[in-house]
């Protein structure tokens, strides 16, 4: 599943394989693992699908990013610029995660790791954590936070 | 960080907080050291590779004095002084040892890594 969403691509036409194992197992899925961000993933679209969502961790890993770097200069269909903007979180997306939070009724592990998320995104990440009752274990490692939160 | 410290106050079910790997320095070691005292059922905080200074670490290690329920904390990798280590290791080590079974307090000075670390279940510390 976890590698089905990856390498997820839309003129593949792999949706229906994807949405015949998803329909099946919703129920069943209590951890959800992404290795790297996928650009266009709506994240506050994540508690209605995972309904009984336990554990959830998206990375950002560089590797896999060189990787797809590599791939996408030897076939030359974008250049490198548009890659980075492409992977990583951003701030609009943090803000979709914010309201989603409050509505994963069983989650307990939040892991965002490296995912660039500064200030500004963990405002709005800690506005939709106070929504939430469940949560035990928050791994923010990695990332670009400073003081300057406090400053508004 | 205010905003995370103001959830961190008001959560009940956190139990353990990674912030591994950050910049956080300032007025974010005041707020989680506010946070520390508060006794939010926190029992472990990772704030290793940070840039604490000498000022956040001693109102960290003054804020873990009036916390029962914390078990671990990691302060290793930060910009922290050796005379701030020593001065809270030596004169006031009967109050931070009520409660932690751990303390990570790795140091590193003139490439040569200084390891403080205590135990509190075998009274046995070692450098």
């Amino acid at each position: 599943m976890k590698n089905l969403i990856c390498n997820f691509n839309p003129e593949m036409g792999k949706k229906d394989e994807i949405l015949k194992y998803f329909n099946i197992l919703y129920r069943y899925i209590f951890n959800l693992e992404l290795p790297t961000y996928p650009a266009g993933f709506d994240l506050s679209l994540i508690p209605n699908y995972f309904v009984n969502l336990a554990s959830l961790e998206i990375k950002y890993s560089p590797e896999l990013k060189e990787d797809r770097k590599t791939n996408f200069l030897k076939k030359k269909l974008t250049p490198i610029k548009d890659e980075y903007t492409k992977f990583g979180m951003r701030f609009t997306d943090m803000k979709k995660f914010a309201i989603a939070i409050g509505e994963l009724d069983y989650i307990l592990n939040i892991s965002l790791q490296g995912n660039f998320i500064d200030d500004e995104m963990i405002k709005w990440l800690s506005t939709g954590l106070i929504t939430n009752h469940t949560l035990r274990n928050l791994d923010l490692s990695n990332n670009k936070i400073t003081e300057q939160g406090y400053i508004f | 960080m205010i905003k995370l410290s103001s959830y961190l106050l008001r959560t009940r079910t956190l139990i353990s907080l990674d912030l591994t790997n950050n910049q956080i320095s300032g007025e974010g070691g005041f707020a989680l050291s506010l946070v520390i005292k508060e006794n939010t059922g926190l029992k472990l905080i990772k704030l290793a590779m940070n840039r604490f200074d000498d000022q956040n670490a001693s109102l960290i290690l003054k804020a873990l004095t009036k916390n029962t329920l914390l078990e671990e904390i990691d302060l290793s990798s930060n910009e922290i002084g050796i005379m701030v280590i020593e001065i809270w290791f030596y004169l006031r080590l009967e109050d931070l040892l009520k409660n932690y079974l751990f303390i990570y307090l790795f140091k590193y000075l003139d490439k040569q890594s200084f390891i403080i670390l205590f135990e509190i279940k075998h009274h046995s510390f070692s450098y």
